[in-house]
């Protein structure tokens, strides 16, 4: 069997486990997951995460500031993967904790947990470069099929957090709970939005630019609050150059936890802190410096245009 | 900066306009799969043992939807002012200038439909200009359309590569010059008929150079032509800390760009382009020019390309990006590309 404690301590020295022990850490996650409900409740305190994207190192400062996993409890609202060096590392990494401590971590799914998406945008190529096969991928998509859609924290006037944002097709919480979850993406309906939707200034309901999901309004925000006596959406998805961004008088707030997000934005990183009393308390990171050990010698496609 | 650091720039953009015609956001470039084909016979005598892995660095590089995008823009943004530019002198003796252009395959596409009144100029570095000359010779399509002698595979060799120099035939002109030195570039400009109306492409070329030497190439070419028109695409550095990253991820490929937080708004760019006398200026991002250039129906057929999830990304890095269009000597007679500022 894996010993989780010594993988947890490999993946934090970003190195690689064996395929056996992918196989097994995600063969234990998933029995984990099922049971999870599609929104799952997670108590307070709690530290929300954005988009992780495969910065590992950016993750591990992630850690430093906020507090180590178990003495703090943590909801990551999905995007593990893609873009950065090291998916794979990250993604492991929170699925060790999630096994370890499976009270003090929750893991939602984002857009980029998707079979499709990952082979656009790093995550597969990197299995496949690390590994010479795509055994490793298959066992993390296997795993991404079970991961929640939403959360929710604190019980009444609490939190309801999500990577994307809201769906024409839900107005009550519980629909999300009708969902059978435990597939691909797919390219439309209400599992599709939760992942990919963007707040806007629109009226209603918008034609989402990235072809999949919508952009919500103000009204859609402040109607789907009232009817399931929630204080906060808390999503994540969209880069923030300030790490945060609340919108529609606190109604709404993105997450991003992916400081210089591609090692070239720029941007600094948050988190927020949801406290007993349900107070939001937001922490702001940078990026670690980009020093040898941050960067593969093969560094992947061009990143400017030069 | 060594020559051959920003030599390599050029392949950079080779690949990422391969990527972006084979992904179908750049159209009606037949010119270009007939390049890569030559340029991979022409790399072995330049890179010998090498050559194989410099040539899959070019055509087996994938590129993310958002760089495909930028390619996208940068490509047909400049296409849409030389069009513009021949609109304006139809029928007249034209000069299109182009800095540093590596492996465009622009003048292939344009000398064709302009038989008789375009001149088509490249300057790059002699040994950028000497591996061109050996990929047209290469192509017999290239050689049709530049008018020179095709030579087959077994009438090249090492001798015959190291032998290439510049190319002059009646429309092209391909000119090997460190373009920082700015006698020898003046020199080389004396050559061309001053009377012909010129535009002048700098497309990533002027952010390598020391910005004193940058600035004194513009004020040559200024000063050169009586009529002409200057394009621009450069890299901005930004007032956030986009530009600082730039620098420090560039510095892993011993790339620097001086003039990058020098000129690091689309304003002081501007400014710069007025001090140095070119009469009228315009200018903007290139997240503003793909808005506001590309018509309903393109914009609709690049988003059914690929799948595009990072908007914010895309819009963040295409802001970093300026085309300017400084222009003296004429007066457009309609100018209704909408640019930020314009002077």
């Amino acid at each position: 069997m894996i010993d989780v404690d010594v993988a947890i301590s490999l993946l934090k020295q970003c190195k690689q486990l064996s395929e056996r022990d992918v196989y097994q850490l995600c063969l234990q996650a998933q029995e984990l997951l099922v049971a999870e409900a599609n929104v799952t409740i997670v108590d307070t305190p709690v530290t929300i995460c954005g988009d992780i994207h495969g910065q590992l190192h950016d993750l591990l400062t992630l850690f430093k500031h906020a507090g180590e996993c178990p003495q703090t409890r943590y909801l990551f609202l999905g995007d593990f993967v893609d873009r950065g060096f090291y998916s794979l590392e990250s993604f492991l990494l929170l699925l060790c904790l999630k096994v370890r401590y499976p009270d003090r971590v929750t893991l939602i799914r984002g857009n980029h947990e998707s079979r499709q998406i990952t082979t656009v945008y790093g995550f597969y190529d990197e299995c496949l470069r690390k590994y010479g096969s795509a055994n490793v991928w298959r066992y993390c998509c296997e795993v991404f099929d079970y991961l929640a859609l939403g959360a929710l924290v604190g019980g009444p006037d609490g939190v309801f957090c999500v990577h994307g944002g809201l769906s024409p097709d839900i107005d009550q919480i519980n629909q999300i709970k009708l969902i059978d979850r435990k597939q691909e993406v797919p390219h439309e309906g209400a599992m599709c939005d939760l992942l990919w939707s963007d707040p806007d200034t629109v009226t209603g309901w918008g034609i989402s630019p990235r072809g999949a999901g919508f952009l919500f309004g103000r009204h859609e925000v402040e109607k789907f609050l009232h009817t399931n006596n929630v204080s906060l959406i808390a999503r994540a998805h969209q880069l923030v150059m300030e790490g945060y961004k609340e919108m529609f008088d606190g109604g709404l707030v993105t997450v991003w936890s992916a400081p210089n997000y591609c090692y070239r934005c720029g941007n600094v990183a948050a988190v927020l802190e949801i406290n007993d009393t349900l107070e939001r308390k937001y922490t702001i990171f940078e990026a670690v410096l980009q020093d040898a050990h941050a960067v593969p010698s093969k560094k992947p496609a061009t990143d400017y245009f030069l | 900066m060594e020559s051959k650091t920003v030599r390599s720039t050029d392949f950079d953009a080779l690949s990422c306009r391969l990527s972006a015609l084979n992904k179908k956001y750049l159209v009606n470039d037949d010119h270009l799969m007939e390049y890569i084909v030559a340029l991979e016979q022409a790399l072995k005598f330049e890179y010998r043992l090498s050559s194989r892995r410099v040539f899959n660095g070019i055509v087996r590089s994938n590129k993310l939807p958002i760089i495909n995008r930028g390619t996208y823009i940068r490509t047909k943004s400049i296409d849409i002012v030389i069009e513009k530019f021949l609109g304006q002198f139809k029928g007249q003796k034209v000069r299109i200038l182009s800095l540093g252009s590596g492996s465009d395959t622009r003048p292939f596409k344009l000398l064709p439909g302009h038989a008789g009144t375009l001149e088509y100029v490249e300057l790059d570095f002699p040994n950028s200009c000497k591996l061109k000359h050996a990929v047209i010779s290469l192509s017999k399509q290239l050689c049709d359309i530049v008018g020179v002698e095709h030579v087959t595979d077994d009438g090249s060799s090492q001798d015959w590569y190291d032998s290439l120099g510049d190319l002059d035939t009646e429309q092209y002109k391909l000119i090997g010059v460190d373009l920082r030195q700015i006698d020898q570039l003046q020199v080389l400009l004396s050559k061309l008929d001053p009377k012909v109306p010129t535009l002048v492409i700098s497309e990533a070329m002027l952010c390598y150079v020391e910005t004193s030497t940058s600035s004194q190439v513009l004020k040559t070419l200024r000063d050169s032509f009586p009529v002409g028109c200057i394009t621009v695409y450069d890299p901005i550095g930004g007032e956030g800390s986009f530009g600082d990253v730039m620098v420090e991820n560039l510095k892993l490929r011993n790339l620097t760009m001086p003039s990058l937080l020098e000129f690091n708004t689309l304003s002081k760019y501007h400014q710069r382009l007025v001090n140095l006398g070119f009469g009228h200026v315009a200018i903007d991002n290139m997240y503003n020019i793909y808005e506001n250039w590309t018509e309903v129906e393109e914009k609709q057929r690049i988003s059914r390309l690929e799948f595009l999830d990072e908007i914010e990304e895309l819009k963040l890095l295409l802001e970093h990006y300026c085309l300017a269009i400084g222009w003296w000597g004429f007066d457009w007679n309609q100018f209704e590309l909408k640019m930020g500022i314009q002077s």
